[in-house]
């Protein structure tokens, strides 16, 4: 097509489409004029128009940020997203920090009261400033994007650690939910409720530290209208908070809430830890609503028999009364009862050192621990049969070499060997079997499982004359190490036994 | 993430808006490597219902290849610019070797399957629209342009307007007829 025929078509194109059906055709009549093949021209593009509404049109997802700027923040790669906000790690430019930035939606913020509305509330959340809680830094708006910025926490959130380790050692189970509770309490003192309090809103950094995330933020995003319909709430809490299952009973009905509303979700978050699974599951978000409003969960899962576990079991039935006046009244009470379970021999300083990430906190997995440690008492098995087949030489050796007079060495290893057999037979079948209370006997045995193998970590010096003192030595340090080895793997193979007595002071932390 | 190829690309994007006319040249080569890369990952994924936005392969083909902190706007538009238009020859190249190997030798176009672009139910005929730009870019390149960006890089109106330095509103003129041109080419070459 010629290009000056073509800015004609392209003229006349624009001017019909601006106008109405009914006026099409008398304009293209006196647009046209007498120039037929122009109009025919012009009229097909036109039904294109109609009827092609969808060809090769982008779908309606929103377009990245990344790359863009907010202010002074430079955005960066996406973080996640939900229902009504997208959240961004973002470069600050002036203070020279990472920061995290949840980018509202703008359909509705162009109205100035609701921006007038989310300054003031940033602002508010602002102000609360706790170790354990991700802060709020400000609320920026430019260029008809609107965005919270906050704290960026690196680390997992609990619910990825919940689907890593679905049973969590009760230490690390209690120090989580000491240090949720401790955020919870300096907000609620102001009158700030948190209002999503769920797994996925925890975040633990890799160096231990739990950090809530949105504290208030839920309330940020709702609508402005107060009397929203009871049923729009549910459908929408569901499309915007992805679950509705931390859902008190009195916000699934749209009662109002308080504080009580957390300690509810505080409640559903320990039964999680506790159990692996959500307090509060159902096929369709209809299904958790009513089970929320009108079921128990499932206490039976919750089967720790250790008096710190049977503690914390009792305090996550506390916060998940269906009656708010039945549950705890405030978080200094439900803090009040997670102290009072930490058991008296757990030091404070161990208590707090939780570890997040798997390098840090050097837990076997089961797994892989109870055929290591049986197949090391087999090695000790053999070690008692090769000296029992070969005790001639020994008592020989012993004499000669060791300066043991007499028949001496010869009884003090028989003896030795059939000591360690019991003990190997002992351990074997306890553990191969997983009698619960193994863990228990072996950090009893502990003392005297060292002297034992102590003794027999000393055998290759006997072989000294063929492998030489250097080599003999070696394997003395390395069997020397074996008995810590095997309590390493009863510690991963038993993580709710408590370590006890002489044990006990080779915890590493 | 340092690796050399990246302080080329934010470097060669720098010169680029400086007025170096040789960098898209040299940029194109870096990006077109990555962008085949993540397109293959992207198609490569069974979920049949998995939908290829292109959008988000240039975007992670940004943040791959560029340093987006120390990025200016311009950067970045004009990164989309080049990238847009390799992510048509991918794609093209793309549907051209699948249908021979379908078909046997010669080019018989064919949707793209996978739901590869955007919604499946929209996904036109991939070697059928490129050949229709071709011929609307004899007469009028600048429309192509538009569609190529929007389509194959997945840009906003904003920011094709702004990679193109148009108003959004011609954008979004320009886009009306240029649809409605190649539908009606598209329709008339079947």
């Amino acid at each position: 097509m010629h290009p000056e025929r073509w800015k004609t078509v392209e003229r006349i194109f624009h001017a019909a489409l601006e106008r109405g059906q009914h006026e099409r055709a008398a304009f293209l009549e006196s647009a046209c004029a007498n120039d037929s093949e122009l109009r025919s021209e012009v009229e097909s593009l036109l039904k294109e128009t109609s009827e092609t509404a969808s060809f090769i049109e982008p779908p309606l997802v929103r377009q990245s940020l990344t790359g863009c700027e907010l202010n002074h923040y430079r955005i960066g790669p996406l973080l996640g997203q939900g229902g009504m906000a997208e959240v961004y790690r973002a470069h600050d430019t002036r203070l020279h920090r990472d920061v995290a930035l949840k980018v509202l939606h703008s359909a509705d913020l162009l109205d100035r009261e609701r921006l007038e509305r989310f300054y003031r509330e940033a602002q508010v959340l602002a102000a609360v400033n706790h170790p354990n809680i991700a802060s709020v830094y400000g609320f920026e708006e430019a260029n008809g994007i609107c965005a919270l910025v906050l704290e960026l926490v690196e680390g997992e959130t609990l619910s990825e650690r919940i689907a890593r380790q679905p049973e969590m050692p009760v230490e690390i189970i209690l120090d989580i939910a000491s240090q949720i509770a401790a955020a919870l309490d300096a907000p609620h003192s102001k009158g700030i409720i948190h209002r999503d309090l769920k797994p996925s809103n925890i975040k633990i950094t890799p160096g231990g530290m739990v950090k809530v995330l949105d504290f208030g933020i839920a309330k940020l995003l709702q609508s402005s209208d107060e009397e929203t319909d009871r049923r729009t709430t549910i459908s929408r809490q569901n499309v915007v908070l992805g679950t509705v299952a931390y859902m008190s009973p009195e916000q699934a009905r749209g009662w109002a809430i308080d504080t009580r509303t957390d300690i509810w979700a505080f409640g559903c978050v320990l039964y999680e830890m506790l159990a692996g699974i959500p307090a509060f599951q159902g096929e369709t978000p209809t299904d958790i609503v009513v089970k929320i409003a009108s079921e128990e969960p499932d206490w039976g899962r919750l089967s720790g028999a250790g008096t710190t576990s049977l503690t914390l079991q009792r305090i996550a039935r506390k916060c998940l009364q269906k009656v708010s006046t039945s549950r705890y009244q405030s978080v200094r009470e439900l803090a009040a009862d997670i102290d009072a379970a930490r058991p008296a021999a757990v030091r404070p300083h161990e208590s707090s050192a939780i570890s997040a990430q798997p390098p840090a906190q050097f837990v076997m997995p089961g797994k892989a621990a109870r055929p290591l440690f049986l197949l090391t008492q087999s090695g000790y098995l053999a070690l008692y049969a090769a000296a029992m087949f070969y005790i001639d030489s020994i008592g020989e050796i012993l004499s000669t070499d060791f300066l043991v007079t007499g028949q001496i060495g010869v009884v003090v290893t028989i003896i030795l060997a059939v000591c360690g057999i019991a003990v190997r037979v002992y351990l074997i079948s306890a553990v191969g079997w997983g009698h619960p209370a193994a863990g228990d006997k072996f950090h009893t045995l502990f003392p005297a499982l060292l002297i034992l193998d102590g003794f027999w970590a000393a055998s290759p010096l006997l072989l000294w004359r063929h492998i030489g003192y250097g080599i003999a030595f070696t394997c003395v340090a390395m069997m020397a190490y074996v008995p810590f080895a095997q309590r390493t793997m009863i510690r991963s193979l038993y993580p709710n036994t408590a370590v006890h007595g002489f044990s006990r002071f080779f915890e590493t932390n | 993430m340092t690796n050399p190829s990246r302080q080329e690309v934010t470097l060669l994007l720098q010169a680029w808006s400086e007025g170096d006319p040789t960098a898209p040249e040299k940029l194109a080569p870096l990006i077109y490597a990555e962008l085949k890369r993540l397109a293959r990952r992207y198609m490569r994924r069974e979920n049949p219902g998995h939908t290829l936005e292109t959008g988000a392969v240039l975007n992670e083909a940004y943040l791959r290849l560029a340093d987006w902190k120390n990025a200016r706007w311009e950067n970045r538009s004009h990164f989309y610019a080049v990238a847009a238009e390799l992510m048509r020859r991918v794609l093209v190249d793309h549907a051209r070797t699948r249908a021979s190997q379908k078909r046997g030798a010669g080019v018989r176009p064919i949707a793209l399957e996978e739901g590869m672009v955007i919604a499946p139910e929209r996904s036109p005929d991939i070697v059928a629209l490129d050949d229709a730009m071709k011929r609307l870019a004899e007469f009028d390149l600048r429309k192509s342009k538009v569609v190529e960006l929007r389509f194959f890089g997945g840009l906003s109106v904003e920011e094709t307007a702004a990679v193109l330095n148009i108003s959004p509103f011609t954008v979004i003129r320009d886009w009306n007829l240029a649809k409605a041109w190649l539908q009606r080419e598209i329709r008339n070459r079947n």
